[in-house]
This record gives C-alpha cells, structure tokens and sequence, in this order.
C-alpha cells in the first residue's frame, strides 16, 4: 500500500541546503524524496546537506533506502550529508536495519 | 409473417446480438427515458426498445406495455430488422403488409407502428426502437428524422455498455495474469516443503498480503553436512523487483550456507555480492546455524538489519538471539558477528520478518513486544502449534507480506 502522505521543504542559507522531510516515507516517497535532494544537489551552488527526518511519521524498507541513495548522491557530488533522526521511528528503523553507525548526523 | 430462413446472414445478426450480452438483462434507465421520450414526442401509448431474438422479441424497456418479450412470428420489429431504414406502418388494418397480423387482426388492435432499425457498427440489426399506437396514424419526416437520432442514442448506449463490460473483462484478465506472475515468482522465495532434519522440528508459513503484488520476503531450510541452516530474509520494497532480489538472495545464502557453518561468514559473502551487484537493493537476514551436540543443539545466528529472532525456553522465557549488524548489499564493507545459544530439547527458535512485527503490533512497529506476549504461554508448545498462533495474530488484514519459521529442538 503506497500513500501520498509527505512531503519536503528545502532551506538554502550560504549554500547549506536543509531538506525536511515530512510525513509518511515509504514506496511512494522514494523516488520524490531522491529527486528533491538530487535538485538541491545539482543546483551547484550547494555546499552541504542535511536531511531532517525528525517530521517523518513512519518509514519503510523503500524509505530508508530513498534515504541511502540520497546518501550516495551526496558523497557522488563530494557533497557532505548528515541527518537529524531524533528519537522516533526513524531512529528506530535506523536501529533495526544496524545502520546507526554507518551514517553522519548534524 | 411467416417462419424466417435462419440463413448465413441471419446467423451472424444473431452472433451480434450475443455479443452485445444484453438479452435478460435487468432493467436500465437509461433506455427506459427513451421510450418515455419517444412516447411523449409521438404523443402514442406504447414505446418499446426490442431485441430480435431466435425466436423471440425480447423488449429492453417497454414503456406502456406490460409484456416483457412476445413471439417472433407475430413481432412487427422482426420485419422492420429486414430494412435498412424507418419501417413505418401508418394504418395497419389496410396495409397488405400486415393486415393478417394476429396484434393487429385480434384484441391487441395494434394500427400504427414506426419502427427504426438499431444498427451496430458493423451493419446488424439487432432490434428496434418502435413507437405504437392503437389508432392509425400519419408522421412527418421530422418525427421519422427524431425516432432515428433517437435510435442512435439507444446503440450508443449499448456500444456503451459493451465497451465498460469488455474494460472490466480485460482488467479481470490481467489481474489474473499478475496474479500467476506473482505466485511463480513467489514460489522462488521459499522451499516448496520444509526438508526432515536431523534434531529439529521446523515449521514455516508465508502470508501474501496481495495476491496481485508480490513481496520480498524469503526463507530457507538447508540441510548440509555440518547441521542445518535456517535463514528468514526481506529484500527492500515490493513487486517483482524485491521478488527477484530475493529470489537471488535466498539461493546466493542457501549455497554459501552449504559450506559455510558461520552465519556471520556466509553474510559477509552475501553482502559482497550483492553489494557490488549495482542495483539498489538490499535484503536483511537472520541467519541460524542449528549443530546438534552430545546433549544438546547449538545454534549460531547472524542478523543483517533485520529483527531478531526470539528464542522460547521450553520453561517460557524468552531470550533475543543475535547482534545487529547491517542491511545486507548496500555497504561494501559492513561486518557481521556470529552469536551463540545452547538450545535444550523443547526450546524454540523463532525467526520472523518484520511484517509479523507489524500484523501483531501496528503499523511501522519495531518492537516485538506483542510477539514476546503470543510465544510466552506457548512455552513447550509443538512447533505447528505456535504458528497457528502467530497465523492467527496475523490474520488477514495487512499491509506487508509476513513469514517466519519455528525451529524446536528434539
């Protein structure tokens, strides 16, 4: 079941890009969420990121690997990327899928 | 009238009447305002929208008259079908065509009939829009002229009608066909019969939550020379790219574990090959690794990101079995550890994927405190026994396919 729950809010200031991802991250988020931060990641002028996952209600397995591959992107561009999980259930899949340590947070 | 020759032409009229599929259907409004309609412009009792049958004249809507279908022979719609424009009789009683008719000779009275051919695309008549009355009449070329847009009208909303029931034919048809594909792939995911091993008592099952949609979920029994691995995985996302992800997984993991008694050692394997794969995907595993001992089985189990299985003593405690390490195939280089647990007659393994976390305990769910609360009464239980109890708390409305496997030692 995919829904259309979520949605993004890009922040620019210096050319640190701040992506808050909002809502519910799964099947029908992946690809909107990797070609949001792929935008903000070919803009050029753009120095960092940092996705904000702290508004996100739920996540799955597509969700999380959305979250790698803009990870990946980032690292493509030499761009830094570093995440703010807090402690909901993001946090939690993190934990689940053993990827805590393999990932920069702000 | 007379008996019609069913001859070649007619046959294939009434094949295009078979297709239409509109003889016995229940009775529709929208056919049924044009007969209204066309009794009110006509200013006569009877409006009727027929059907030439075999040997019958079915009415779709008969708006003044109570008959649902009369004879062919004595129909005057059977007639009018024989034409390829308006059939109009303007005083029946005189008109040599119809004159000895028994719906104009007898009780009926039938004197005025103006009958327009419904015509399908193909050029058959499969009945008519007719006006009647009980008085002879005369009609302008207007009124013919309005009859036949009329009589469009009806074949529109037949050819309609066809076109909305073929739609719902073709969309059945490939409902029905990724239905086969998913099961095929499925199929793929998990052994067709858990194998007789040595010291153990296995049970598995697999719950789809879509029949159309197929899953990623996975898992294997393999008997090998060292003792038995058992593994329960899922690959990333849905549908048939997950399905072929862990269709590659579950047989990569069941040849590495054929020669590979360390699960940690077999997921480091895995993860090298499916992370240099290049296709954005990753599974997660738990990895067991049953050894049978002099008075005991030992069981080793790794887990790539995914929930741990729970291990049930047979006095009902219940103990985590695993260290976490990573998902498997998107880092190149993650590092798994092996865990070990001495498991008694009676004890029970128990390794799930995390749709059961989320049937027993809710949506996006992590946490396998409502599994723990279903296993403790179920504490030297037979193995079939606890996964009708799991079966039963993940009943049937779900978002996310679940499977799992319950391994006893004997």
């Amino acid at each position: 079941m995919t829904s259309n729950l979520f949605s993004f809010e890009v922040q620019s200031e210096k050319n640190a890009a701040r992506i808050r991802v909002l809502g519910e991250i799964d099947m029908a988020a992946e690809q909107p969420l990797v070609a949001a931060t792929s935008e903000v990641l070919s803009s050029g002028a753009c120095a960092s990121v940092v996705l904000d996952l702290t508004g996100v209600s739920f996540m799955d397995s597509s969700g999380l690997r959305g979250v790698l591959r803009c990870q990946q992107m980032a690292q493509t561009h030499a761009v830094p990327f570093k995440l703010v999980v807090g402690d909901g259930p993001v946090a939690r899949l993190f934990k689940l899928a053993g990827i805590t340590g393999q990932l920069e947070y702000e | 009238m007379g008996g019609l020759v069913v001859g070649a032409e007619e046959r294939e009229r009434l094949r295009a009447v078979q297709r239409y599929d509109i003889l016995d259907s229940p009775p529709d409004g929208a056919f049924d305002r044009i007969t209204a309609v066309a009794a009110r412009l006509f200013d006569v009792p009877i409006a009727i929208v027929s059907i030439v049958d075999t040997d019958r004249i079915w009415f779709k809507s008969h708006h003044g008259l109570a008959a649902e279908e009369i004879g062919r022979d004595p129909g005057l719609c059977a007639s009018a079908i024989l034409g390829d424009g308006p059939w109009v009789v303007n005083d029946a009683k005189v008109d040599p065509r119809t004159l000895a008719n028994p719906l104009v000779a007898g009780d009926f009275g039938l004197q005025f009939y103006a009958g327009i051919p419904l015509r399908t695309q193909d050029g058959y008549n499969l009945g008519t829009l007719c006006v009647i009355d009980y008085e002879p009449r005369e009609v302008s070329d207007a009124e013919v002229a309005t009859l036949t847009d009329l009589a469009a009208v009806v074949m529109d909303e037949m050819e309609l009608r066809m076109s909305a029931r073929r739609a719902v034919g073709l969309e059945a048809q490939l409902r029905r066909n990724a239905e086969t594909v998913a099961d095929t792939l499925q199929a793929s995911l998990i052994p067709p019969a858990i194998p007789a091993v040595s010291g153990l008592d296995v049970v598995s099952r697999y719950h789809v939550a879509r029949r159309d949609q197929v899953g990623g979920d996975f898992y294997d029994v393999v008997p090998t020379e060292w003792g038995t691995a058992v593994f329960v995985g899922d690959a990333c996302g849905k549908g048939t790219t997950a399905a072929a992800a862990a269709g590659s997984a579950r047989w990569a993991l069941h040849a590495v574990m054929l020669d590979e008694a360390d699960p940690a050692a077999a997921m480091i394997r895995l993860n090298t090959v499916l992370a240099t794969s290049g296709d954005m995907q990753y599974v997660t595993a738990a990895v067991a690794a049953f050894r049978r001992g002099p008075d005991s089985t030992e069981v080793a189990v790794a887990i790539g990101g995914h929930p741990h299985p729970l291990l049930l003593r047979r006095a009902g405690l219940i103990e985590t079995v695993g260290i976490t390490g990573p998902i498997i195939g998107w880092f190149p280089d993650s590092r798994y550890n092996t865990a070990l647990a001495a498991l008694q007659p009676g004890d029970v393994l128990v390794m799930f994927t995390d749709g059961l976390l989320e049937a027993a305990a809710g949506h996006g769910e992590t946490n396998d405190r409502a599994i723990r609360e279903i296993l403790t009464p179920l504490a030297n239980h037979s193995a079939a026994e606890i996964a009708d109890r799991l079966d039963a708390a993940i009943g049937t409305d779900r978002r996310d396919d679940a499977a799992f496997v319950v391994a006893r030692a004997l």
